[in-house]
């Protein structure tokens, strides 16, 4: 356990009060309790087949076949984390040695390694931005900051039966040792907005996704941006990857919502005098946008109704919806804005 | 004459071949689970009670410290350490604590567990090469000069850092 004293001396670390010390000692008993069984059952207790333990090194492509993302979340799919790196383990899987003539490193996975990827480690390192872009994907920032290049190795082919393959460039991974040029754009978008983008099928101003995406900030703007931001991130109670969990969660309820809304909305005409349709209009138009209403406006004039069409516009309600209450309880700021 | 030395061989593995397995293959994942979840508590402990301290270290004394935590948890996480521990008003990073004291106790326990002789790297090593020769050749010989290797590792555990 010496590692761990060179640990807190590069990075000033220290156990705060011999209590704590003493109650990390006693867990390290626990640690080396399970250590010796393992190792005992893994060489005396099964021998009909080559176990071992599944450390998955630093510079693997992640690979859903065999590998957890211990600290990953549902921004991503499985496909999408096949195309980033691995930065360590911090849960130690189980495999079974399949002997090759050829020297190949092959086995059978058992139980998956949990691995730490290399952009939440960046996630996590990198300052609060000062500001965020919108109308941009998730893939689309920053991917040299990611360590992509076209050399890297495929995932292994074969599905049951796995060979393992380090990729070889990867000095930096992003915790660089020139982070601001590697890491710059990656940060940038948390959670980017997604955007109606045929403009041929649904006239739309506005994204229809929630994406953290201020406005462009005034002096005054930014401090309250500042001030919201001490307050998420500050005690360290809600970090940035939870408030992205949060609006990725809200996303979620949004899209049931309007699929729901979607599958049970019935055209019916109303009958109503003309000021009360103006202020209805009025109140849309903040919402929605002046082409949504005038489409939907178009659109109600014939009985049939496209659930699309209700879909989305029930999204961009929502957002908007949810937008204008977070401008009034953090008095301005955080805005969906216009893309 | 082959044969006899062939047959002599599978006389001798038999005390291994017809024991059958003490744990299942479901056993053992879970004492994997169980070792990972004591690492990821121990780590979760620990983070709650760490503070910044600033140290005062021969330049030598840092460097064997950092080439050691490179070896660790890896080049680009120590300079990350070091990059937080820099800034004008550093503090301890929850979430690079925990994923840092994984690491650490994953390398630390993986290195335990896997090593041929704990007490000795070299020698470690040198038992693993030939292991790994045996069974790449993928014969019975495997089992038979195998085994008894196993054994002979499993007799010298101890919970020190063993070269390592």
């Amino acid at each position: 356990m010496m590692g761990l004293g060179h640990i807190f001396k590069i990075a000033e670390w220290n156990i705060e009060s011999p209590d704590n010390l003493k109650a990390f000692e006693q867990k390290l008993f626990a640690i080396f309790k399970a250590v010796e069984d393992l190792r005992l059952a893994l060489g005396e207790k099964v021998t009909s087949v080559d176990l071992e333990v599944n450390v998955v090194g630093r510079g693997f492509l992640f690979d859903h076949r065999w590998m957890v993302d211990a600290y990953g979340d549902a921004r991503q799919g499985n496909m999408k984390k096949s195309t980033e790196f691995v930065a360590g383990t911090t849960g130690i899987g189980l495999k079974r040695v399949i002997p090759s003539p050829s020297g190949e490193d092959l086995f059978e996975n058992v139980l998956s390694p949990k691995v730490i990827l290399v952009s939440t480690l960046q996630e996590a390192l990198l300052p609060p931005p000062s500001r965020y872009k919108r109308g941009q994907g998730p893939g689309e920032a920053g991917q040299e900051g990611r360590g992509r290049s076209s050399s890297s190795k495929a995932p292994p082919p074969v599905k049951e039966v796995i060979t393992t393959t380090p990729h070889s460039c990867l000095d930096t991974l992003g915790l660089t040792k020139n982070p601001t040029t590697a890491v710059g754009n990656e940060h940038e978008t948390l959670s980017a907005g997604r955007v109606i983008v045929d403009s041929n099928t649904i006239p739309s101003d506005r994204p229809h996704d929630l994406g953290l995406t201020p406005a462009t900030a005034t002096d005054e703007e930014r401090e309250s941006l500042l001030a919201a931001r001490a307050i998420v991130d500050g005690s360290g109670a809600a970090p940035v990857m939870a408030v992205i969990d949060a609006i990725l969660a809200l996303r979620r309820e949004i899209t049931q919502v309007s699929n729901f809304l979607a599958e049970n909305i019935r055209h019916t005409s109303y009958e109503l005098f003309q000021e009360e349709l103006d202020r209805c209009y009025q109140d849309s138009e903040k919402m929605l946008g002046e082409r949504l209403l005038k489409f939907l406006h178009k659109r109600s004039e014939g009985e049939e109704l496209s659930q699309s069409l209700i879909k989305m516009t029930i999204q961009l309600f929502m957002v908007s919806f949810c937008a204008s209450e977070w401008k009034h309880y953090l008095d301005a700021t955080l805005d969906v804005g216009e893309c | 004459m082959l044969s006899e030395i062939r047959g002599r061989e599978l006389i001798g593995a038999q005390v291994f071949l017809k024991k059958a397995d003490l744990l299942t293959v479901s056993d053992v994942k879970d004492k994997v689970n169980a070792l990972n979840g004591e690492n990821f508590q121990a780590s979760a402990s620990l983070g709650e009670s760490l503070v910044h301290v600033k140290y005062e270290l021969a330049k030598e004394e840092w460097e064997a410290a950092f080439a050691e935590v490179c070896r660790t948890v890896s080049e680009p996480l120590a300079r990350a350490l070091v990059k937080e521990a820099q800034k004008p008003e550093p503090e301890v990073n929850p979430l690079l604590v925990q994923v840092v004291l994984e690491m650490y106790l994953v390398h630390f326990c993986s290195s335990m567990i896997e090593s041929w002789f704990p007490g000795n790297r070299e020698t470690s090593d040198f038992l693993t090469t030939i292991y790994n020769e045996i069974r790449r050749a993928g014969e019975f010989i495997v089992v038979h000069y195998g085994l008894p290797l196993i054994f002979f590792q499993r007799n010298n555990l101890s919970p020190v850092d063993g070269g390592h």
